[in-house]
């Protein structure tokens, strides 16, 4: 139905018409979005300007009442005390993986232990939004300090990231494709359930970026879910998401993080702000740098 | 790029899979705040950008050569408040920058002060021991 | 009265109690910027050119008006764009390319409106850009858009009609205005008048590019996209393979 036709009929109703019109017309046009009601079917993680932030700092955490071993944590630091480490002026200590996690299969805990190596004898870890990379999932999650922002539509979500203008889009309702090929944030199709919970599942993903921030690895075949639950108070977003990869993973594992609703002054409102747009590595080595991503020549 | 590749690279003597914090906030751990250095120099270039912004500045080292020194700066909004626009430094100016020098040795170091070409002085040259802002 | 759709009358009967209680009457019918109030024009979806040229082409054919001194800076950029010698961040390590730059792009984009938030979003396949089109307030002040200037500059929009306006302002000047080396200043300002053409089938974009550091006076260039439904926005990896471009006449080696 043509939006535009069904306006001026109903302009030309007169003020009642005219009331259907403010009424209505929302509800047609394909890009509004659909209003939270009490009980509804959709929670709402977008209207009057919301913005999220992660809290906790950048790892996953354990889902509470989850009986397997959960995501790689800190070997030095568990359980959150990373996270919970004074900051500024005192000596930063780097993050370590807790290699002896279970979850990880031969190859990758022997890829995360000379990671390990290398940073404990002085060198600086590998941080993907660090290096302007693009996230993948669920290593957007971790994207910090910064605002995310969703957009709802009923065929579309779109999660935006303002660090570093990263997009994911959910395509809602619909299942995957056949062959989705190979990105960095994959294939995701969701739906809403319990009236408080977006689901998003992907596939898809590439595998050229570490997971976390402990360097762990992952293949073509990890596949991903995650909940984000709108809490009661709409202040806040649990996220807890399974990671199922046979090729890195022993079984499948589950974490979460949280988002709270913003606060300034960076993660109140959207801006501007282009990893690529900062200075390279001033001050070391660089041969010690991975390159930020780059083109030597332009493909057009 | 692969990233198992260049850990895998680690394993054959190529430097190890590290990477700078160049986006990330540098830990002030990073900076000697017990000391200042104060360097004359031309500004080649100052980056108005988040989280950090930096002014590059080429001052001549023992041989008369010049050498490109890096000093970083806070972010947009807090260097805004503190009376700085995006021109108040200009490539080609003159300048005079204290800075807490980088504990490595390296040509970069945190801001503490500024003295530009019209003479106004900004920033505080004096405060040691803490984060410079 | 009619109700055209059966949809509209259930959700128009709830709307209804919330409008009596809400909608003052002059916002009856009326394009307004209110967000949720007012009925927007739908311009959702993707749009992909079939056409492209480096070389941005004002309406009335010819150059920009540059001014000499401009002229000058623009001959020496167009050269080194022939040697890949142009220090163009935009196409090395894939920040923003600006406005109007950005409208050039042969990548596909999409549109995302969300009247709810007040807020448009252009968001470009390449370099996975994002612009934020603010519907609800004006533009900053001219001290915060000289404090907080920005690759895609700040943008402000309002409905003109049928018709989408986008004024924007407060470029840095790490950009470029086209793909051949076009220069510009801090002092650039754009409007953007965005219309569907076409039955619908097709987007149009007349900017209008004002910037006295280069120009002698305002010009204007248009751009026109093809609805695309049936694709999707894809990642944007710097210096990874991007998708074929083969459908786009005038890239270079199509």
């Amino acid at each position: 139905m043509n939006t535009r036709i069904a306006l001026s009929r109903m302009l030309s109703g007169g003020f009642l018409a005219g009331l259907l019109l403010c009424g209505g017309v929302v509800s047609m046009n394909s890009a509004a979005q659909p209003a939270s009601k009490p009980g509804g079917a959709i929670p709402d993680f977008s209207s009057a300007s919301k913005t999220w932030v992660l809290i906790n700092g950048t790892q996953f955490y354990k889902v509470p009442g989850d009986t397997g071993p959960g995501p790689v944590d800190d070997k030095n630091f568990p359980n959150g005390a990373f996270a919970r480490q004074g900051g500024g002026g005192a000596r930063t200590v780097n993050r370590i993986a807790d290699t002896s996690n279970p979850i990880l299969k031969p190859w990758a805990k022997k890829l995360m232990d000379i990671a390990n190596e290398r940073v404990a004898a002085g060198g600086i870890p590998f941080v993907d939004d660090s290096r302007c990379w693009l996230g993948g999932v669920p290593s957007l999650l971790l994207f910090p300090g910064e605002a995310v922002v969703f957009l709802q539509t009923p065929k579309e979500v779109w999660i935006l990231s303002k660090r570093d203008a990263q997009v994911r889009r959910v395509y809602m309702n619909v299942p995957h494709s056949k062959n989705p090929g190979y990105s960095w944030t994959g294939e995701s199709v969701g739906h809403y359930e319990n009236g408080d919970t977006l689901v998003v599942d992907t596939i898809g993903l590439d595998d050229q970026g570490p997971l976390d921030r402990y360097r762990t690895p992952h293949t073509k075949q990890m596949h991903v879910v995650e909940r984000y639950r709108l809490n009661s108070d709409r202040k806040g977003i649990e996220i807890t998401f399974t990671v199922d990869d046979p090729g890195a993973f022993t079984m499948p594992w589950k974490g979460k993080v949280d988002f709270k609703a913003g606060t300034p002054p960076r993660s109140d409102h959207w801006e501007e702000d282009i990893c690529a747009d900062n200075g390279d590595g001033y001050g070391f080595d660089p041969d010690q740098l991975i390159p930020m991503p780059h083109a030597d020549r332009p493909d057009f | 790029m692969d990233m198992r590749a260049l850990i895998i690279a680690g394993i054959a003597g190529v430097l190890p899979a590290i990477a700078i914090p160049a986006f990330a906030h540098h830990s002030y751990a990073e900076f000697d705040t017990d000391k200042k250095v104060t360097l004359e120099g031309t500004v080649k270039e100052f980056q108005w950008t988040n989280p950090h912004s930096w002014m590059l500045v080429m001052v001549p080292n023992a041989n008369g050569q010049p050498e490109q020194w890096a000093v970083e700066l806070s972010s947009v909004s807090l260097l805004a408040e503190r009376g700085w626009k995006p021109k108040t430094v200009l490539p080609g100016d003159k300048v005079a920058i204290t800075f807490h020098p980088m504990r490595n040795g390296m040509r970069a170091g945190s801001y503490m002060a500024i003295k530009l070409p019209n003479g106004k002085t900004m920033g505080n040259a004096d405060r040691l021991g803490t984060a410079a802002e | 009265m009619m109700v055209p759709h059966r949809l509209a009358r259930r959700a128009a009967y709830s709307a209804l109690i919330i409008a009596l209680a809400v909608m003052p009457v002059s916002a009856v019918g009326a394009a307004s910027n209110a967000p949720g109030v007012q009925a927007w024009p739908d311009f959702s979806g993707m749009y992909w050119t079939n056409s492209y040229s480096a070389k941005i082409q004002p309406v009335g054919g010819g150059n920009p008006p540059y001014t000499a001194a401009a002229m000058a800076i623009y001959n020496k950029n167009a050269a080194a764009v022939k040697t890949y010698s142009l220090d163009d961040k935009a196409r090395k390590l894939c920040t923003p390319d600006g406005v109007p730059r950005i409208l050039e792009s042969p990548y596909p984009f999409e549109i995302v409106q969300s009247p709810d938030r007040g807020e448009i979003y252009l968001i470009y396949e390449l370099n996975h850009v994002i612009r934020l089109v603010t519907m609800a307030k004006p533009l900053p002040s001219a001290d915060e858009l000289e404090t907080f200037p920005f690759y895609s500059g700040h943008s402000a929009g309002h409905w003109d009609g049928d018709t989408l306006v986008i004024e924007t302002a407060g470029f840095n000047e790490k950009t470029f205005l086209d793909n051949s080396g076009a220069p510009h200043t801090d002092q650039l300002r754009t409007v953007e008048r965005i219309r569907k053409i076409n039955g619908g089938k097709e987007l149009e974009d007349v900017v209008t590019v004002h910037d006295p550091g280069v120009f002698t006076k305002d010009w204007s260039a248009r751009f026109v996209y093809q609805a695309r439904p049936d694709i999707r926005i894809m990642d944007y990896a710097c210096g990874e393979k991007h998708r074929d471009l083969s459908p786009v006449k005038g890239v270079q080696g199509h």
